[in-house]
């Protein structure tokens, strides 16, 4: 029995993805901010008495992944978000079918086809996607922090057609992906 | 010459103040140009600031196609308060125009315009237009302007306190020099010290030191002068006595008669002679004459006359002032005989009697050689006395008339008066320019008579007339055909006066073709202003085109005043004053006043009787127009002018 949790277990981490902590980290702490600055935002939560919802979204095998996701968020957020209840949740692609209630999407790593999915649910529901890899931008997802030379948020023009407006000066700091 | 002299003061304020105006016009080119182009561009300047301030916001937005977004933005820029308008260009065309009325009274409308760029890269996407309104501009520049106004006055009272100063400080040396002006060694400058400079004090006192040596140097001047003038006089006496004094006798001498006797009028003039005096020289000796004579003039000077001199050898003049008849006056000669024969001169043991012959003239102006004809009539009738009577020269005259009317009407006759001419000589052009016409009057025996000798008897007989119109033919007939040449004739008043003359002088000029070369001399010595037949002729003879001189001007006769009224073109200063001009001073002065005369009258200056070179130098140095006389050439029959023109020197 040992054996086969074990297999399991080292199977899971064989075809799990690699991800940079530092990334993650700084992920967890800004993309919350970044919902705060859409429109109008804190003052419909706090209408409609709901708490903020991110939705961590990942592949069967980053389920260990989006755990710690939520660990560093609820770490640094306390469960709160300006004053508001902040739920972090977590899901797979499969998982996912649009009826959830949720703010905001997270996307770890996923095959294109999941990205794209997710990135369609998330039009109909006109919530931002949030993605780990920058190039995921390119499936139609809002955001994403890259870490790699140096720290810049790239916000997908086109994705502002469905997505709810930010703040003015959230455009200033972004740097826009035409794609 | 000097240059003008200007005030040191003035210069110096005439530097402050153009310095000054320099400065000044210079600083309100600044201030025109600079400041308010400074003002402008300051306040364009935060125009532009703000509109780039919006510009990002608004290329995000235009770039993301919030519309909206994008005038509110615009709107935003629209609430600052300077911002009246603004446009936004998208693609070239105004896609957003937005303005609030604001009342830009008190301001200036500054347009300015951002670039819009797409966010992330330098593309640019639209232009943002601003119309800016600088309430400040006015106000700053009204501030500028009131400063610029006190840097002006505060310039202003520089310039002006600049240039009192240095008038206070000059002035001392102004003061100075005025006081210096009426400077005199009797009139020391004492200096009021208005100054505290030094080099103005060192001026004062450098001047009061020199003052104290021209007073000194004066005085030691003065005593030399005074010492001098002592000299001078002695010597000036003892050569005046030398030059009147006989040296025998110690009586005035000959020199000093010939001096006083013009003075002499109503008088007895005499003229004592010792008989045979040569054979007391030729017995006794020179020494014993010479002692004769000393005693002799000692006896004359006993006799107490009015004046005593010895004229020559044994000639001795003695004048008594005194009305005689011609009895009173040979009573007093005989006795005066008498007394001196009566006297016996004695020399080392030689007792001589003497016996003396008295000429004596008792006219109202006796003159010596009347005197001394009276003594040769004497020793010819053999008598020891006589008196002169005019008698004698009557006669003498009446003979010599009668023989020179008959000689000028002969000459008339054989065609023995002839035209002479002699040239007229322009010093300025150096030629000969014309010709006087002379009239010469020829003795059978070849020789040539001047008109002096004969031309006064002549105007009195009816000859006269035939003999000037024979010379203003003759020349009229040379001159013809000498265009070169002007020349002039002698007329008198009596010529004028003669109708017939005057016809004649017409008539020839006229047929001759000579009346713009031909000058008519009229004496000056003959009243002729006072003749309206004179104006008459002259007026007609101009108006023919004839030149006018005035002859012998200067004569004593002289009279400025008609030669305005005469309308004259030349004068003729008189030989008398002409010849020894270049000796004495006096006739120098003359001769200049008369040529200073003629040229502010602008009438042209002839002198006669130019004998020499130094004549000629003296006439030429006093700016005399032509020369005439015997240096330049004599007179000459006008068959031989051509020759002698051609042998003439060059001057």
């Amino acid at each position: 029995m040992r054996l086969v949790i074990s297999f399991f277990i080292f199977a899971q981490l064989l075809w799990a993805y690699n991800y940079n902590d530092i990334l993650l980290e700084a992920q967890s702490r800004i993309y919350p901010k970044i919902l705060l600055l859409e429109d109008g935002f804190v003052q419909r939560h706090q209408m409609a008495k709901k708490p903020v919802v991110l939705m961590v979204v990942h592949e069967r095998e980053d389920g260990e992944v989006a755990k710690r996701v939520i660990q560093k968020i609820g770490e640094y957020y306390g469960g709160e978000l300006a004053n508001l209840p902040f739920l972090v949740k977590d899901a797979t692609f499969d998982d996912i079918d649009g009826k959830e209630e949720c703010d905001a999407y997270y996307l770890l790593k996923g095959k294109e086809e999941n990205i794209k999915k997710m990135v369609s649910l998330a039009r109909k529901k006109r919530v931002p996607v949030f993605v780990y890899d920058f190039e995921d931008l390119a499936f139609g997802a809002t955001i994403a922090l890259d870490i790699r030379r140096a720290t810049v948020i790239y916000m997908n023009k086109r994705s502002l057609e469905w997505v709810p407006r930010f703040r003015q000066s959230l455009y200033t700091i972004v740097r826009f992906m035409d794609v | 010459m000097f240059k003008r002299q200007r005030s040191l003061s003035a210069t110096l304020t005439g530097y402050v103040v153009v310095m000054g105006i320099v400065i000044i016009a210079v600083a309100f080119f600044l201030f025109e140009y600079f400041s308010k182009q400074v003002l402008y561009d300051i306040e364009k300047e935060k125009a532009k600031l703000i509109a780039e301030m919006f510009a990002p916001q608004i290329g995000i937005n235009l770039y993301l196609g919030m519309d909206d977004r994008v005038v509110e933005a615009l709107r935003q820029l629209l609430k600052q308060k300077e911002i009246v308008a603004v446009k936004l260009y998208c693609n070239g065309r105004v896609c957003h125009d937005l303005h609030k009325s604001v009342s830009a009274e008190n301001g200036i409308v500054i347009e300015t315009s951002a670039d819009i760029y797409r966010p992330g890269d330098k593309s640019k996407i639209g232009k943002l237009v601003v119309d800016y309104v600088s309430y400040t501009y006015n106000a700053m520049l009204l501030r500028l302007t009131k400063m610029f106004a006190v840097f002006l006055l505060l310039l202003a009272l520089f310039y002006a306190l600049t240039v009192y100063l240095i008038r206070k400080r000059l002035y001392p040396l102004k003061e100075l020099a005025n006081s210096l002006v009426d400077y005199s060694v009797k009139n020391p400058v004492k200096f009021k010290r208005l100054s505290s400079d030094r080099e103005i004090r060192q001026i004062e006192e450098a001047v009061e030191k020199m003052q104290e040596k021209i007073e000194e140097y004066t005085r030691k001047l003065t005593h030399l002068n005074e010492n001098l003038h002592i000299q001078v006089e002695q010597k000036t006496k003892k050569l005046w006595d030398q030059l009147y004094s006989d040296s025998l006798t110690g009586l005035p001498n000959r020199r000093a008669m010939m001096r006083d006797l013009p003075r002499i009028h109503g008088a007895l003039l005499a003229i004592a002679n010792i008989d045979d005096f040569t054979e007391i020289n030729d017995l006794y000796g020179h020494h014993v004459g010479d002692e004769i004579l000393k005693q002799l003039g000692a006896k004359l000077s006993s006799m107490n006359f009015d004046a005593l001199y010895r004229a020559s050898g044994d000639e001795f003049v003695f004048i008594v002032k005194k009305e005689f008849t011609s009895k009173s006056a040979l009573e007093l000669l005989k006795r005066i005989r008498e007394e001196i024969e009566n006297t016996s001169f004695l020399f080392e043991e030689n007792r001589i009697d003497l016996r003396i012959s008295i000429g004596a003239s008792i006219e109202y102006m006796p003159t010596i050689e009347q005197a001394d004809m009276a003594l040769k009539e004497a020793r010819k009738q053999r008598v020891p006395i006589m008196l002169f009577s005019q008698n004698w020269q009557v006669k003498k005259r009446y003979k010599e008339n009668i023989q020179w009317v008959s000689e000028i009407k002969s000459a008339l006759e054989d065609g023995r008066i002839e035209a002479y001419g002699q040239p007229l000589y322009d010093i300025r052009h150096h030629h000969v320019k014309g010709y006087e016409v002379l009239m010469r009057l020829i003795k059978k025996d070849g020789t040539v008579v001047s008109p002096f000798h004969f031309l006064s008897l002549a105007q009195k007989t009816h000859y006269y007339p035939k003999m000037t119109r024979h010379i203003v033919e003759q020349s009229c007939i040379y001159f013809e055909n000498r265009k070169e040449f002007t020349f002039s004739v002698n007329l008198s008043v009596e010529d004028i006066l003669n109708a017939e003359t005057v016809e004649f002088i017409k008539e020839r000029v006229e047929k001759h073709h000579v009346a713009n070369r031909i000058i008519f001399e009229l004496l000056e010595s003959e009243n002729i202003e006072n003749y309206p037949e004179v104006a008459i002729f002259i007026e007609d003879m101009k108006h023919f085109g004839c030149k006018i001189a005035i002859d012998d001007f200067g004569t004593g006769y002289s009279n400025f005043s008609y030669l305005t009224s005469l309308d004259v073109d030349y004068i003729k200063i008189d030989g008398s004053l002409i010849k020894n001009v270049h000796k004495d001073k006096n006739l120098e002065i003359i001769a200049e006043t008369i040529i200073d005369f003629a040229q502010r009258l602008n009438i042209k200056t002839v002198a006669e009787f130019v004998c020499d070179e130094a004549v000629y130098e003296k006439v030429c140095q006093m700016g005399v127009d032509i020369a005439q006389g015997y240096y330049i050439d004599e007179p000459r029959p006008l068959r031989e002018l051509e020759e002698a023109q051609k042998s003439l020197r060059d001057l």
